[in-house]
């Protein structure tokens, strides 16, 4: 049931079971496990069903620390949250994401591998996640791309799988449901500006909602769950210091620190010694109907070994001249934008369907084509020279004879020559108290103070990602492969220009058995608050090597069985 | 190690030339420029002659002088090469083929132990680094 929060009167108090802050990943997991139940669940979206810019400007912050993206391009606030913008990569934590690491501070998660294990398979399908198969063994048969031939051990490949573009906002998945499921209801345009406790600050006695418009409600629940996101959560618990001068569930000062991303940048280049290397495993490419995405990494071993954190690599080739341009010809983007639209992907409407077919009617490839063939096909006299020519001379012959698109189709598959490989790193680091959201002296619209975020990363990061460069270009040069530059530190500086997050905010509301160390405990409760409870990353007490999205998923399906037993 | 510095285009291209192409020897050139006719190369030459690329060499030879100053001799780069190769400082009699392919070895054992040093970025075998060391000390 969906409703509209600026048409409920102000003052009102309203009562449910379950009171869910948040509409992403997590958030209507969560609401969707208790469809068609007993439980009377309310889901407070502070957005609409799309974007709205003076809802967005809510999530503006101040940036302190690293260069990050604008907050509020970072979070978005609407129905179905940040996936509105997710990328669709999917992997389940590994238990070495799981266990401590003597060597990194603050490392380790109070649940293994066997409590999340249960949720996976389920996370997967409730993500869209095609296959079943996540081990590079498994997909090996099936994949063309094979593995770098390393010949050490040291490094291993592990895969991602993509999610469909059209398949990635759970908005779009889950709105009709939402909206017919009579035991939720779901809030749209109901920002929460405050938690309420009982005097002694261990039962949250009310959850303040107020809308653009002026209303302000109140709404009671037996459980509430926190689902807002990893700057949102710590945001709400920071500024509800009615009761707790600090914050809630903040006694040990820990709501707010331990901010984490994936930070990413290039790192360095691979020249190649054969420019016919096979690096597309680990670019995005598809297999049967999965698509995938491979990742070069130091084992655990080697990691422990070195004493290092996880740091994965992905490599974009740039191919030889024409191979290039082919890639990066309008033809190709014409063709693509064209597919996009025929197979209904995209946000183009049907406008702008009619559109694509009117550009795709005046693409130079259209010259190229025999009419009536499905696919741009050359002509017969272009046939020939190829099959005239040595192989050498045909991969020659491609981009001049066959057009960009054929050309570009035969890099992305056949593995057109490399000219080199640009290596983009992702980091799992070090969990880093420094590296925290705060409360700034700002406040938005509604009166809630902004946020400050204060991004950082550590020596031992920094050191991570130089030293797994170095054993990668020493196992390249081994392996007679090429060789390696590293490029990340130079010029002085500490981090690269292009350092950037993934838009995972993982960390600010981090699990820990031990309260002085953490904000919830392993069932995501917080510490010394009886009834509120905290889904997504920002429970991560370490962001893992995979992309966090199935893992949110998994997490908030464990938690939903876990309040089913506390509402029964 | 020498202060980083980007790698122009044209010497990235070089550098990816010269890891690209197998150490052929290009005897018509170096053997001349390194012994006096009907004398045998000396091992400086030999190891010199099995670079085709000079122009190449040089420019990761500098880098290495550079960021290794005391290493600026060609007897003392002949033998931390000729140390580190099967068969010791005998290999350097070999003939041009065979020392070659212990070269090579060497070159793979260097990145195997790490055995690695870093120019301008690049990770590179110590003894390719030092073999375009004394190439560079050779050619002037």
């Amino acid at each position: 049931m969906r409703v509209d929060a600026s048409s409920i009167p102000s003052g009102s108090r309203l009562e449910f079971d379950l009171c869910i802050v948040g509409s992403g990943a997590a958030g209507i997991t969560l609401a969707r496990r208790f469809a068609s139940t007993s439980i009377k669940v309310v889901v407070l979206e502070s957005g609409l069903d799309e974007y709205d810019p003076r809802t967005q400007a809510l999530a503006e912050g101040e940036i302190v620390g690293l260069p990050y993206f604008p907050l509020d391009t970072a979070r978005l606030r609407w129905l179905g949250g940040t996936t509105n913008h997710w990328g669709g990569h999917c992997r389940p934590m590994a238990a070495e994401d799981l266990e401590a690491r003597s060597w990194v501070p603050n490392s380790g998660w109070p649940i293994g591998l066997q409590d999340l294990e249960p949720y996976y398979e389920r996370a997967r399908i409730e993500c869209r996640v095609p296959s079943k198969l996540w081990t590079l063994e498994a997909w090996q048969e099936k994949d063309s791309h094979k593995p770098l031939p390393l010949v050490g051990q040291r490094f291993v490949t592990r895969i991602a799988q993509l999610v469909g573009r059209e398949s990635r906002s759970f908005r779009v998945a889950h709105r009709s449901e939402l909206a017919s499921i009579a035991n939720v209801a779901v809030h749209l345009g109901a920002n929460v500006t405050e938690i309420e406790t009982s005097e002694n600050g261990t039962l949250v006695t009310r959850v303040h909602v107020a809308t653009l418009g002026g209303q302000r409600y109140s709404v009671t629940a037996r459980q509430i769950v926190l689902a807002a996101g990893g700057i949102e959560n710590p945001r709400l618990l920071l500024a509800s210091n009615r009761q707790w001068p600090a914050g809630l569930g903040n006694q040990n000062d820990v709501v707010g620190r331990f901010f984490l991303e994936h930070p990413r940048f290039t790192a360095g280049y691979l020249a190649p010694s054969n420019p016919h290397l096979r690096v597309g495993l680990y670019d995005d490419h598809s297999v049967g109907k999965a698509k995938l995405q491979g990742y070069l990494s130091l084992s655990k071993e080697a990691q422990r070994a070195e004493q290092l954190v996880g740091v994965e690599m992905l490599f974009r080739p740039t191919y030889v001249g024409s191979f290039e341009q082919a890639l990066e010809s309008n033809d190709v983007r014409e063709l693509q934008a064209v597919m996009n639209a025929v197979r209904g992907r995209g946000g183009l409407g049907d406008f702008g369907r009619h559109l694509a077919n009117v550009v795709a009617d005046l693409a130079s490839w259209q010259s190229i084509l025999i009419p009536g063939a499905p696919l741009p096909v050359p002509f017969p006299e272009v046939v020939g020279r190829v099959m005239r020519s040595t192989p050498v001379e045909a991969q020659a012959l491609i981009p001049e004879l066959m057009g960009d698109i054929v050309a570009g189709a035969y890099a992305k598959t056949r593995g057109a020559p490399i000219k080199e490989v640009r290596i983009r790193t992702r980091i799992d680091p070090a969990p880093n108290p420094d590296s925290r959201v705060t409360l700034s002296d700002e406040r938005d619209e509604l009166g809630m103070p902004r946020v400050r975020l204060d991004w950082r990363l550590t020596a031992l990061d920094h050191h991570s990602v130089r030293r797994t460069m170095e054993i990668f270009g020493a196992e390249i040069g081994r392996a007679g492969l090429g060789r390696v530059r590293i490029t990340f530190d130079e010029g002085g500086r500490t981090w690269p220009e292009d350092l950037a997050g993934g838009y995972h905010h993982i960390g600010t509301t981090r699990m820990s058995d031990d309260a002085k160390h953490g904000v919830v405990d392993r069932n995501g409760r917080v510490h010394g608050i009886e009834n509120l409870f905290i889904a997504g990353s920002s429970v991560f007490p370490t962001a893992g090597s995979g992309p966090p999205t199935i893992t949110i998923v998994a997490l908030a399906m464990r938690l939903a069985d876990h309040l089913k037993g506390r509402l029964a | 190690m020498n202060a980083p510095r980007d790698l122009s285009r044209r010497e990235f291209l070089l550098l990816a030339a010269a890891f690209a192409t197998p150490l052929v020897p290009l005897h018509a050139f170096f053997e001349t420029f390194s012994a006096p006719p009907g004398r045998p190369p000396s091992p400086a030459g030999k190891l010199v002659g099995l670079l085709r690329h000079p122009a190449s060499a040089r420019v990761i030879g500098t880098a290495y002088l550079e960021a290794i100053p005391a290493e600026a001799d060609a007897p003392i780069l002949v033998d931390a090469i000729a140390a580190g190769l099967e068969g010791g400082p005998a290999a350097l009699r070999a003939d041009a083929n065979a020392l070659r392919r212990r070269l090579l070895r060497r070159i793979e054992h260097d990145f195997e132990l790490e055995t690695t040093v870093r120019l301008q970025g690049w990770i590179v075998s110590r003894t390719e680094a030092r073999l375009c060391a004394l190439a560079t000390l050779k050619l002037g």
